[in-house]
């Protein structure tokens, strides 16, 4: 009898076992669906303030509040909600650091709120949204559950994905070509007085690479800083992430480099470290992030390069189509797994004009269309390989409200804002906002700095959501189909 | 393309800051709240309605009646049948007011689950889970403990994480028992009931028993009100959160009635049937009435 039942027990677990992982496996075919959002960019278009917003409107959704139109209409049936929940997926065993979307938004929400902090590291965070099925029959089989993984990062970062598939040679020949023009030209004085008295023939000297290395890191923080530049390379120089300066990235575009430098020059070493960068950036970034993800936002903050000047805008224009091919292609060896039909193509790419909400309503479409105008050609490259591409014009956080002001004995339409630092509405009128790329005759080569607004009021138990403008057609344009 | 063409109107300004205007731009975001399901408060709703509302204009009619015409005759009969009809009325309120107290009880369970689960907001989720751990105390040694250790709790996922580690075996356990208890009782009484009409009998009523049995391990005080709208949440678990346990569990229960030890143990297969059934629902009820559930 003993064994007999000792038998039975060990059949009974046995059999669930088995039945649980079928039915487990089963479960996640029906219900589950899981998607890795990209949300990239350039430097100080607002990522992590895109990621918190999203976040926290979601989890107020959740909450039964209507913070998402667009959305909550896409969840709406029979004149009710099918949305169940919205939760952040607890921590597990991840290697990545966690995205401080608490950290984040209680900064945003504190009673002097102030905006977060340049992104230093890469994270990640994921949440869940769950709802029932729009069918009735298959509401009987559970719960639709969409899982997004969202990965931070800092947008100096992407930059490099352009640099994957150049050598030294030709990297020193490119990069050198644009600092000889203005405005990098300026920046960049001290270290081009530099080249002139150094060859890639010279003894490898670790002090002179040094020396090199920090004058070119200087030239590059002064075209961010002061000119409002995006497009520089390496990306490391200017964020190293937590490893820090290690000796592999003491090197800079050298003039005159060949392709294959003599053993002990001054050119072979910086061509080693350039390919070790290059190796570490693709192990530790690329190919282990980047890989994989299924839908693509792509932030541009259009605005701030048409007011950066003439040089600033064509230098964001190149850097968005560099980014969408390289992004596109893949690097190296994954391009040809992507041939070999092995990699998910994107599923849907959208291009977000950030901070719209510094410009009227009646400004708007503009900005939309003069993103779409500078993106153009790098969404084609995309269309070619039939990822839906989407424009959009938003401010994940708005910080702003339309009104009307006098200018000139005109009235005009301007936005109101608080100005970080100010205790008052101060209006702002944003001028024209070209619906195309502008003639040259546009430019005044006046550099005008945007004003940053203070965040607007934001309940800090969060169950209101964050004030936003169009972070919903966003949301519903990359994700509205799982939903 | 005109604007274009035309070139930049005005370059952007600033202006000067209203003095009259406001000090903070946001004030007048409060998003609605989404439409909520649709009630459940259908025709047979206004129907059970409208028969109460009958018959307890009807009892109040008539105790009313009753009263007057006692006075009518005595005095003294009159004052009694007040007292007995306030002695009644009384009783009926305080069940009532149980009745009260225990669905928001249940309310509280639901609030904590939402609030573990959605991260939301630590305080609530602190506040709720003392106010649970309170209520759970009663039958669980271990809340105590867990409750001291809440202050320290950051976040609600910490929160959880803590209530899980201390609560969830202890309350995972004392289920199982409740469940185990269920079904060999429930077996037995199929296995001598006198005809199969009867099975499905004895399984209802032993099932109600079992859920108001879970629902008071996890701090719940099911009235009658309660143990109607715990059976519905228990249904929804089965259905939704409990789906894969439950096909599993039916294809062990499939398998495992067919292995020939099984067979010649002196199950019978409808007792069998009817102790598994008991099981599954203590699980599924577990799920509903537990906060530290998905």
């Amino acid at each position: 009898m003993t064994a007999a039942t000792g038998l039975a027990a060990w059949a009974w677990s046995g059999v669930r076992d088995m039945a649980e992982t079928a039915a487990g496996t089963l479960d996640a075919t029906l219900n589950e669906h899981r998607i890795r959002l990209a949300v990239t960019g350039l430097s100080r278009s607002g990522k992590t303030v895109f990621i918190t917003s999203l976040i926290q409107n979601l989890l107020a959704l959740g909450h039964g509040r209507d913070t998402l139109p667009l959305v909550s209409a896409r969840l709406a049936q029979a004149g009710h909600t099918r949305l169940r929940s919205v939760r952040l997926v607890p921590t597990g065993v991840e290697t990545l650091p966690h995205f401080d979307f608490r950290g984040h938004f209680a900064a945003l929400a504190a009673q002097q709120p102030a905006w977060p902090r340049r992104t230093q590291n890469l994270a990640q965070i994921s949440l869940v949204i769950e709802a029932d099925h729009a069918s009735g029959l298959r509401q009987r089989l559970g719960r639709r559950r969409v899982r997004l993984d969202i990965l931070d990062y800092p947008g100096e970062w992407l930059l490099d994905l352009p640099l994957l598939d150049r050598s030294f040679a030709d990297w020193s020949r490119e990069t050198l070509a644009a600092l000889a023009v203005p405005p990098r030209q300026r920046h960049a004085a001290a270290f081009l007085d530099f080249l002139r008295a150094i060859a890639p023939g010279d003894r490898q000297d670790d002090g002179l690479a040094r020396r090199g290395h920090d004058l070119y890191r200087r030239s590059l923080e002064a075209c961010r800083d002061e000119a409002g530049l995006h497009y520089l390379q390496p990306g490391r120089f200017l964020c190293p992430g937590p490893q820090g300066e290690a000796p592999f990235l003491w090197f800079f575009p050298l003039p005159g480099v060949p392709e294959t430098p003599a053993a002990g020059s001054l050119g072979a070493l910086l061509r080693d470290r350039f390919e070790t960068y290059k190796r570490q950036i693709r192990a530790d970034f690329f190919d282990t992030h980047f890989r994989a993800f299924d839908r693509q936002v792509v932030l541009v903050d259009v605005l701030g390069a048409l007011h950066a000047g003439q040089a600033a805008f064509e230098d964001t224009a190149r850097a968005i189509l560099d980014l969408a091919q390289a992004l596109r292609d893949g690097w190296g060896f994954w391009s040809r797994r992507r041939w070999l039909g092995l990699v998910r193509p994107i599923e849907h790419v959208a291009f977000v004009a950030t901070k719209a909400d510094h410009v009227p309503a009646l400004n708007r479409t503009n900005l939309r269309n003069l993103l779409e105008a500078l993106a153009q050609p790098a969404a084609r490259s995309w269309e070619t390989v039939r990822a839906p591409v989407s424009y959009h014009a938003a401010a994940a956080i708005r910080s702003t409200e339309d009104g009307s002001a006098v200018l000139g004995g005109r009235t005009v339409e301007v936005v109101k804002g608080v100005v970080l630092g100010e205790d008052r509405v101060r209006p702002f009128y944003v001028g024209q906002v070209p619906s195309a790329v502008p003639p040259a005759s546009f430019w005044t080569g006046q550099y005008f700095a945007m004003p940053v607004f203070r965040p607007p009021l934001i309940d800090a138990s969060g169950t209101a959501g964050i004030r936003h403008l169009g972070l919903d057609e966003v949301l519903d344009a990359v994700i509205g189909d799982l939903l | 393309m005109s604007e274009v063409a035309s070139g930049r109107l005005q370059p952007p300004l600033l202006l000067q800051a209203e003095q009259d205007g406001p000090q903070a731009i946001g004030a007048d975001w409060n998003p609605p709240a989404l439409a909520a399901p649709p009630s459940r408060f259908g025709s047979a709703g206004y129907l059970g309605l409208g028969f109460g509302i009958l018959l307890a204009s009807w009892l109040l009619v008539s105790v009313v009646t009753a009263i007057a015409g006692a006075f009518a005759i005595s005095p003294g009969l009159g004052a009694g049948a007040t007292l007995l009809a306030a002695l009644g009325a009384g009783l009926v309120a305080f069940a009532g007011l149980r009745e009260w107290r225990s669905l928001r009880r249940l309310r509280q369970v639901e609030a904590l689950r939402a609030a573990l689960r959605d991260g939301a907001d630590p305080e609530a989720a602190r506040r709720l889970s003392l106010e649970w751990l309170g209520d759970l105390g009663r039958h669980v040694p271990e809340a105590a403990a867990a409750a001291a250790m809440l202050a320290d709790a950051a976040d609600p996922a910490e929160i959880r994480a803590l209530l899980r580690g201390r609560l969830a075996d202890r309350l995972r356990g004392a289920t199982r028992a409740i469940g185990l208890r269920a079904a060999s009782e429930a077996g037995a009484l199929v296995a001598i009931s006198p005809h199969p009409s009867w099975d499905g009998l004895i399984v209802a009523l032993r099932g109600v028993r079992v859920i108001r049995q879970v629902a008071e391990l996890h701090g719940l005080r099911p009235g009658p009100v309660v143990t109607m709208a715990l059976f519905g949440r228990v249904a929804r678990s089965a259905v939704e959160t409990a789906t894969v346990d439950l096909m599993s569990q039916a294809a062990a229960d499939h398998v495992l009635n067919g292995l020939p030890v099984i067979k010649h143990l002196g199950a019978i297969s409808g007792a069998s049937t009817a102790a598994f059934r008991l099981y599954r629902l203590t699980q599924a009820a577990g799920q509903a009435c537990s906060p530290l559930a998905e």
